[in-house]
């Protein structure tokens, strides 16, 4: 290009991106017109054409990518499996004796069922019809009922199978397996600082959600079968990968054919199946469409040596690093509130994983905070997907309640991103060897 | 004669996705199969992971075209969901163009890789399949995917002329509000057909 070296070439081209994004071109044009182009003026049409045409099949056919088609299969199917119910009716009769234990309970039901369906969204939205109106029964507030079932829903992101963690994992490079064993206990992190969160506004202010009691060990024990999907997938998945027996397409086959079977057995037919299957199909190929699409821009950079300069130069400055990171964190924040969590993943990650690498962290926990932020951005206006969910089942409670409702759950969230970044070992100790 | 073109070309593009969708099922049975055959009957299937590998091309591209014809391709949405009219239609049709040119040369650049492949005879490395029908699954999705995109940009283009009519071939830009009804009734039919 005339004038321009390599680096601004770059950094142009990441600005032209974003200014594309921006004008609602879809990310996967966008970003493969913007590497092309930049690839073209660095290294020549012949020689760009050629990179170019190699990275989409390249780039796609390999082993590791083949879990994420499973993983999105287990979640349109875990809806036919029939879960939902029964997974609240067992959170409300372990959990419904603590002050605001039906909402305690609805952490943890819709956080279960959100973890293998994998979808936040459908979480919210199914929650919103099962949960809420009985929340209400138990004269719960409005604000707690609904902001608990969009919060919750969002819990989902790091518990296995997770497909963010996944699409982390392709994209730095890094063992999907260990980011799947790490992702557990700081989403059981995370139900925690909720039910803490719950449980000490419902005792300062017990009308905001009574405790309901009265069920005996035997009807608690009764509701567990209900429960044998949920375990069933989190434990093949979180099992193979700890203990080594499967890899992680196989653990994401076997969790299929789990719920699969559990769906067939309750009576699925062929034209929800075939929903399941096409919709999955939809969302496979679009995850993989913008996979090898950034993967062509981050070529270019590559070329452009851009993530390496911003790395240098972020790590040469006069800063603590605690502090980059802080506002790492921060660009995360903001940018959540626009955009879709894979999307924001791989537009950043190309840049920013490097500079987090130079500052010295830990690319497994890195991958934890990141997706636990992506997480955060499902709540906060004004395109807090969760929240539009559950006001658009419960048009009776106002989306201004709904969002007030999730704050205390954001700052939860804040809570725990700031305890898992001072004690990074709760993420680590478990992968480490 | 946009509305039957688009019919059909849909019922194309379904066919796709189907077919990618049959494979994501084929990849769950062959991997349970795995997985038994294997820890059970320490007996693994002979060149697993190549068929895999070879397969995926399948579910990665074939539904492409199906994707960006129900609008599953992301995007921000922020600028598009404010516009109204004329500027709505023309701000997408700028988009759609800026789609076909990029997707026409990564059809040539995958083109060309497939054809090196064939004449190569490149193959894979375990049980030496050839690689070349699943790099020809790439040109041929992306080409499947400029045919919807030039259709959508014949929708919108009619709609920036005469934007009284009735949208047809074309997605409609949605609201954060918008999305949620969708998001919510696909959960709760789901739901319900089981329940």
């Amino acid at each position: 290009m005339i004038g321009l070296s390599a680096l601004e070439t770059g950094a142009a081209g990441g600005l032209v991106l974003i200014l594309l994004i921006a004008l609602g071109v879809r990310i996967v044009y966008a970003a493969a017109a913007v590497g092309t182009a930049g690839l073209i003026a660095l290294v020549g049409w012949e020689a760009g054409i050629g990179i170019v045409g190699v990275i989409p099949h390249a780039k796609s056919v390999s082993y590791t990518l083949s879990v994420l088609p499973m993983f999105i299969l287990i979640g349109f199917l875990a809806f036919h499996a029939g879960m939902t119910q029964a997974a609240f009716e067992a959170c409300r009769r372990w959990f419904g004796w603590l002050p605001g234990g039906l909402a305690v309970g609805t952490v943890y039901a819709v956080a279960g069922f959100g973890a293998v369906s994998g979808a936040s969204t459908a979480a919210a939205a199914v929650f919103a019809r099962v949960a809420i109106p009985e929340m209400l029964r138990a004269k719960y507030s409005p604000r707690l009922a609904a902001g608990v079932v969009a919060a919750g829903a969002t819990l989902d992101s790091l518990i296995p199978p997770s497909v963010l963690l996944v699409v982390y994992g392709i994209i730095v490079e890094e063992s999907i397996g260990k980011l799947l064993i790490a992702g557990f206990v700081p989403g059981l992190v995370s139900a925690l600082v909720y039910t803490a969160i719950i449980v000490v506004r419902c005792i300062r202010d017990p009308e905001m959600g009574p405790p309901i009691r009265g069920y005996t060990w035997p009807q608690r024990f009764q509701s567990l079968p209900g429960l044998t999907p949920i375990f069933l997938v989190i434990g093949i998945i979180f099992s193979s990968m700890y203990y080594g027996w499967a890899t992680p397409t196989e653990a994401g086959a076997l969790g299929a054919f789990c719920v699969f079977s559990i769906a067939l057995w309750r009576g699925m037919k062929w034209p929800e199946l075939k929903a399941a299957l096409m919709e999955s199909a939809k969302l496979t190929v679009m995850i993989f469409s913008i996979i090898w699409s950034i993967l062509i821009f981050v070529r270019f950079l590559g070329f452009a040596g851009l993530p390496n300069a911003v790395a240098s130069f972020v790590g040469g400055l006069d800063v603590p690093p605690l502090v980059i990171l802080l506002m790492i964190y921060l660009l995360y924040f903001v940018l959540g509130m626009f955009m879709d969590a894979i999307g924001m993943l791989l537009l950043t990650l190309p840049v920013i994983f490097p500079i987090v690498m130079g500052l010295g962290y830990d690319p497994i926990w890195f991958g934890i905070i990141v997706v636990k932020l992506c997480g955060i951005g499902l709540l906060t206006p004004p395109v807090g997907l969760c929240c539009f969910v559950v006001n658009g089942v419960r048009p009776d409670i106002p989306l201004g309640t709904i969002f007030r409702g999730v704050w205390p759950f954001v700052i939860a969230d804040m809570l725990t991103v700031a305890l898992l970044t001072a004690y990074p070992q709760i993420i680590t100790f478990i992968i480490a060897p | 004669m946009l509305g039957g073109v688009d019919r059909a070309f849909h019922r194309f593009e379904s066919l796709l996705d189907l077919i990618a969708a049959m494979a994501i099922t084929g990849l769950m049975f062959v991997g349970v199969a795995q997985v038994v055959g294997r820890t059970v009957f320490d007996y693994p299937i002979d060149g697993y992971i190549d068929y895999i590998e070879q397969a995926t091309a399948l579910f990665a591209f074939l539904g492409v075209a199906y994707c960006q014809a129900m609008a599953g391709h992301i995007r921000m949405e922020l600028l598009v969901g404010q516009l109204k009219g004329r500027a709505m239609w023309l701000l997408e049709g700028f988009g759609v163009l800026f789609a076909l040119v990029i997707v026409a040369i990564l059809i040539d650049g995958s083109f060309q890789n497939f054809l090196r492949a064939y004449q190569l005879g490149d193959s894979t490395i375990d049980i030496r399949l050839p690689i070349w029908p699943s790099k020809l699954i790439v040109p041929f999705a992306l080409t499947t995917l400029w045919l919807r995109l030039a259709l959508q940009l014949w929708g919108y283009l009619r709609m920036a002329r005469h934007p009284g009519l009735t949208p047809v071939a074309v997605p409609v830009a949605k609201t954060a509000a918008e999305i949620a009804k969708d998001e919510i009734a696909a959960a709760l039919r789901a739901e319900g057909a089981s329940s």
